[in-house]
């Protein structure tokens, strides 16, 4: 059953890595709903910082911007406390920030993988167990992690050239190790009001981040693209659905509920989960 | 007498082979075919056990040495594969089959518990993953045949065990969970070279010495979930010789799409096949079991 204009006010989000691409749509969606949003950055000075502050001051959407080092354990272990102190506690966290150093499973070293899996895993586990006093408090709350599709080994033959799928493989264990503790989440959360769930692109969000490689991919196999918009509803879909222990791809998620696929503005209706993304 | 298929010529590094589990079973079973066994645990506490576990091999004929290292720690498995070779020359058949548990629900697991978890069964399996290959790939040829678990899939509905403990396994079954796609990915890597990655668990319970009482407690209710570590050994054994890459399969499944029967640790004694259930009174097991106890 597709969603009406859900109404978040009231509800503070925390977007981690925000600042462009995915997690930047899904921030501007739930602002659309009335949430206030807070957007976790590595620095302020980053590329897409000052131009996301500038889209939600113009929005006239309430955002906060907090700097923190995700990789590491002790900058991140106070991180929810200092969101909160933007708009009150958090009550929808979405793990957006992940990184790749890209190499062969053959070939990454200890450093690199540690690294990956403190970003990717213990971040936002720790992120969770922060957010979670409040929740319960509150007795509602929203845990959206964002996976990959490349937490399963491609079809043969490989959709990508072989060096790609071969520089994704770690990464996709390090989100094989997400959705699992997302749906151990879930379940160890089921009747307290916190839903957890898991949501990836069907295949590739087009966004500014996209490689040179999956540029190409894209133009040659554009069934693989998906727009940012398409992300972020089925982001909304979580957040403001009933369901947990959801761990799907946005398509899947907007098939699922029959919803139609809007805009950033939430109101404008664009397509459904069917649509094809744009390409530039 | 050696059993056959024969693995003469090759050696096996089989991490966590001291206790009376899976890593012995798989062990012992290695060396009935004539492979030299290198046998890891983890350190002192472990020594009695492991030197159990040489000693067993050795009185049924086979080659086997022991070696120590705290797979917790980066630096002390740094060189593991180095000083595994050292003692019969390059390891070409890896059993990954260390692990360690932290039982706490998700909410409540800390940051040191995980990373104590995705050490010893993540980064430590690809790290002797990655110190193996050179001389798998000189041979051309090479086994790596990692230990997973049930626990990477959700709890399914509804839970076959009490709440708190499908909770307190979420952590360890992510852990397993990355192990296993990079098994899959790790095979993809090394398609041609003749080295093969493969994955293979219990269907739910391996009757290991650890989990004795559980198994026992379980194959009244639920006799199809324990079964006997014969079958994890024979499932490892048609990995490292039937040639197959990528499968991430549970024993029963290999042993079935190998059409393979099952046989005991000697790799001659005739048990059964993919479906033979673990008897309630463990005939299947190990006769060295009760002697041994738990360590």
């Amino acid at each position: 059953m597709p969603l009406s204009y859900p109404d978040l006010t009231g509800h503070v989000a925390l977007v981690t890595g925000g600042r462009r691409g995915i997690g930047r749509a899904i921030a501007r969606r739930l602002a659309a709903h009335g949430a206030s949003i807070v957007i976790s950055v590595l620095d302020r000075r980053e590329d897409g910082v000052d131009e996301t502050v500038g889209i939600f001051a113009t929005a006239g959407h309430p955002l906060a911007i907090v700097e923190c080092d995700l990789a590491d354990p002790a900058a991140r272990s106070d991180l929810v406390a200092r969101a909160a102190s933007a708009f009150g506690p958090i009550d929808i966290l979405v793990n957006n920030a992940a990184g790749n150093p890209r190499a062969f499973p053959s070939e990454m070293g200890l450093a690199d993988r540690r690294s990956m899996f403190e970003l990717n895993f213990h971040a936002p586990v720790d992120l969770i167990q922060q957010v979670l006093p409040a929740m319960r408090e509150r007795g509602w709350g929203r845990i959206v992690n964002l996976l990959s599709d490349s937490m399963r080994q491609p079809p043969i033959p490989y959709p990508a050239p072989a060096d790609h799928v071969h520089a994704i493989a770690l990464y996709g264990a390090s989100k094989c190790a997400l959705e699992r503790y997302t749906q151990g989440l879930a379940s160890e959360l089921a009747d307290s009001g916190i839903a957890a769930s898991g949501v990836y692109p069907h295949k590739v969000c087009v966004t500014e981040e996209n490689s040179q490689a999956a540029r190409a991919a894209l133009q040659a196999h554009p069934e693989l693209a998906e727009s940012v918009e398409m992300m972020a509803e089925a982001a909304l879909l979580l957040v403001a659905g009933p369901l947990t222990g959801m761990t799907m791809s946005s398509r899947s998620l907007l098939h699922a509920f029959q919803q139609p696929l809007h805009a950033l503005d939430g109101r404008t209706v664009i397509g459904d989960f069917n649509s094809m993304a744009e390409l530039s | 007498m050696t059993a056959l298929p024969t693995l003469t010529g090759h050696v096996a590094l089989v991490t966590g082979a001291s206790r009376d589990g899976i890593g012995r079973a798989i062990a012992r079973r290695l060396a009935a075919h004539g492979a030299r066994l290198v046998l890891h645990a983890s350190g002192p506490a472990s020594r009695d056990g492991l030197n159990h576990t040489r000693d067993l091999i050795r009185d049924a004929g086979g080659d086997a040495e022991c070696i120590e290292a705290d797979l917790l720690d980066g630096e002390a498995r740094a060189d593991l594969v180095a000083r595994a070779a050292r003692l019969f020359g390059d390891v070409d058949i890896l059993v990954n089959n260390a692990a360690t548990i932290r039982f706490a629900p998700p909410s409540k697991i800390d940051l040191p518990a995980r990373h104590d978890i995705f050490e010893v069964n993540f980064h430590a399996p690809v790290d002797l993953i990655q110190q193996a290959l050179p001389a798998m790939r000189r041979r051309g040829w090479g086994r790596i045949v990692n230990i997973t678990s049930d626990s990477v899939k959700p709890p399914g509905l509804p839970y076959l065990g009490p709440a708190k403990f499908i909770h307190a396994l979420t952590a360890y079954g992510a852990s397993k969970s990355a192990l296993d796609r990079v098994t899959a990915g790790l095979a993809a890597e090394l398609h041609g070279t003749g080295v093969t990655v493969n994955a293979t668990k219990p269907y739910a319970v391996a009757w290991s010495g650890g989990a004795d009482e559980l198994a026992r407690r379980m194959i009244g209710t639920n006799p199809a979930m324990v079964e006997t570590l014969e079958l994890l050994a024979e499932a490892t054994l048609l990995l490292v010789t039937r040639g197959c890459t990528g499968l991430v399969l549970n024993s029963r499944e290999i042993l079935q799409m190998h059409q393979a029967p099952l046989h005991g640790l000697d790799g001659c004694t005739l048990l059964g096949d993919a479906m033979t259930l673990a008897p309630e009174d463990g005939r299947l097991r190990p006769p060295d079991i009760a002697a041994a106890g738990t360590d």
